[in-house]
């Protein structure tokens, strides 16, 4: 499998969700074609600011971060990023949102921009709400046309902040499984981050678990289940259970500085 | 209560109370108007035209200085909102020359302009861009910063991040900020328009005064009112709320 995203040594300080400082240091990772990669940690640990230096929205302190060959230089299209919520534009129906990245490549015309969103717009079950409105929509129905208006520019590495992290349980399990079935049909490179083990367990070939502060990789799960994956099977219970017990005392460790004032 | 009910209430007692002190003559005739002298000389003034030509001379100027308020103060302030170094020179000046009472240009503008619609026309758009500009570069720094990141992933940048993400995602805000900068250049307007002698409202209120015709005085300004009213109720609050409708912003 050729390497397609290269992490190396990067650090970087930054302001965290929840207020503090953080920083990321030294991280190492190989990303190959057509993997999904989950990054889990505890809030505050940098995952998601890790996705924001892969997507170019900020600059890495020291490091740098190499698709296919070249270093990273500000965000593009080939590194698309799904938010955890309201990156959709309120002031298009749903279908200008899936075509809005298309205007950006000019070979297109009008009618193959068109079908290219409406495939995409199938392919994530909403062909029947092309020309609705972000609000009139649920958040389960939101975070679909926001992969949909990723995917339809063929990212190279598509990154996902959190994606499913504000939906109800019902609603982000069936999320979950149809993104398997996405990545299955598509198999597309993902970069994944949450902080929910089970999810990380069932999408990713592999998940890289972060320590708290500062942040670190701190283990790679190779996952060998064949997907789907059974949440019943006991191997794929005891990697969970392992991430867990990584992920509990990077957890406690979190909790003891934020109740240390 | 109906609310219309209510303001239709309000209104009615009003106009009352109003007939009521004229009929009882507190103040003499040429100093109070009086409801039957405004509407006969309302009757009088759209009879021979004067009114008409007045409100037309009046639009006339206030849809070029409005139209070039907006042409400039939304851009100027879509780039002082965005552009760090743009904020803290012209758009220092701009919060500076704001607070300078639009109607002070007009000896400037007089020695500039003469007496022409120029030198109107020039206390307006001084009157109203300003105010168009500071509310757009609010309305652009309180936009969640997620659209601008979603745009720049998806390969948007330049000229069309403005026009396709920064400009629709403001536009709420903006619709505030031109609303506001409608009634800035309607004051100045009636402002400049009272100051030197060219047709217009402004000139008919002057008009009234020299005349020692306090009816006409009150007819005038009840014209301006409902202009300036018309204008905001029918064209703003419109917009504003087709906009908050289709965002979903309204309950």
């Amino acid at each position: 499998m050729a390497v397609e995203l290269q992490i190396r040594g990067v650090s970087k300080t930054f302001q965290s969700r929840s207020g503090g400082v953080g920083a990321l240091q030294d991280i190492n990772l190989d990303i190959n074609e057509s993997e999904f990669i989950c990054l889990v940690g505890p809030s505050g640990c940098g995952k998601s600011t890790l996705l924001n230096l892969a997507a170019g929205l900020e600059p890495v302190d020291r490091g740098e971060i190499i698709l296919d060959g070249k270093p990273i230089d500000g965000p593009g299209p080939e590194r698309v990023v799904v938010f955890q919520e309201g990156g959709l534009f309120p002031w298009l129906t749903v279908h200008e949102n899936v075509e809005f990245g298309l205007k950006e490549r000019a070979e297109l015309s009008r009618e193959n921009r068109r079908d290219m969103a409406e495939s995409y717009l199938k392919l994530v079950h909403l062909e029947k709400f092309k020309n609705a409105y972000i609000h009139e929509l649920s958040g389960g129905m939101r975070q679909r046309v926001a992969i949909a208006r990723a995917l339809v520019l063929e990212p190279r590495i598509l990154l996902m902040d959190e994606p499913f992290a504000a939906l109800d349980t019902q609603t982000r399990d069936l999320l979950v499984e149809e993104l398997r079935g996405i990545h299955d049909k598509l198999r597309n490179t993902i970069l994944f981050v949450t902080h929910h083990v089970r999810e990380a367990a069932y999408l990713g070939d592999r998940v890289a678990l972060f320590t708290f502060r500062p942040g670190r990789i701190k283990q790679i799960f190779k996952v060998d289940i064949a997907k789907p994956r059974d949440p019943d099977d006991p191997k794929f219970e005891r990697l969970i259970r392992e991430i867990v017990d990584g992920l509990h005392s990077e957890v406690e460790k979190a909790l003891s500085e934020e109740l240390k004032v | 209560m109906n609310p219309k009910i209510q303001r239709a209430l309000f209104y009615l007692s009003l106009f009352s109370l109003w007939a009521w002190i004229a009929y009882m003559k507190f103040w003499p005739n040429y100093l109070f108007p009086s409801p039957k002298g405004v509407l006969e000389t309302m009757r009088l003034g759209f009879a021979d035209h004067s009114f008409q030509i007045g409100i037309r001379r009046s639009l006339e100027r206030i849809a070029i200085g409005y139209a070039l308020s907006m042409a400039i103060g939304i851009p100027l302030g879509l780039l002082t909102a965005r552009i760090r170094w743009l904020d803290h020179t012209l758009g220092s000046l701009v919060i500076g020359l704001q607070t300078l009472p639009s109607i002070c240009w007009l000896p400037a503008a007089l020695l500039w302009f003469g007496l022409t619609d120029g030198a109107i026309l020039f206390v307006v758009i001084m009157g109203s861009t300003l105010a168009i500009s500071i509310g757009t570069d609010d309305a652009v720094k309180n936009l969640p910063p997620i659209y601008v990141k979603a745009a720049l992933t998806m390969g948007v940048r330049g000229f069309r991040l403005y026009k396709d993400v920064i400009f629709p995602a403001a536009l709420p805000g903006i619709v505030s900020a031109l609303k506001q900068g409608w009634s800035f250049a309607w004051r100045s307007l009636m402002a400049g328009e009272l100051l030197f002698v060219s047709p217009g409202l402004g000139h008919l209120l002057q008009m009234g005064r020299d005349l020692n015709d306090i009816s006409m005085v009150a007819a005038v300004m009840i014209i301006i009112m409902a202009l300036g009213w018309s204008v905001d109720r029918f064209v703003f609050s419109a917009l504003e709320e087709r906009i908050r409708y289709r965002r979903g912003m309204k309950a």
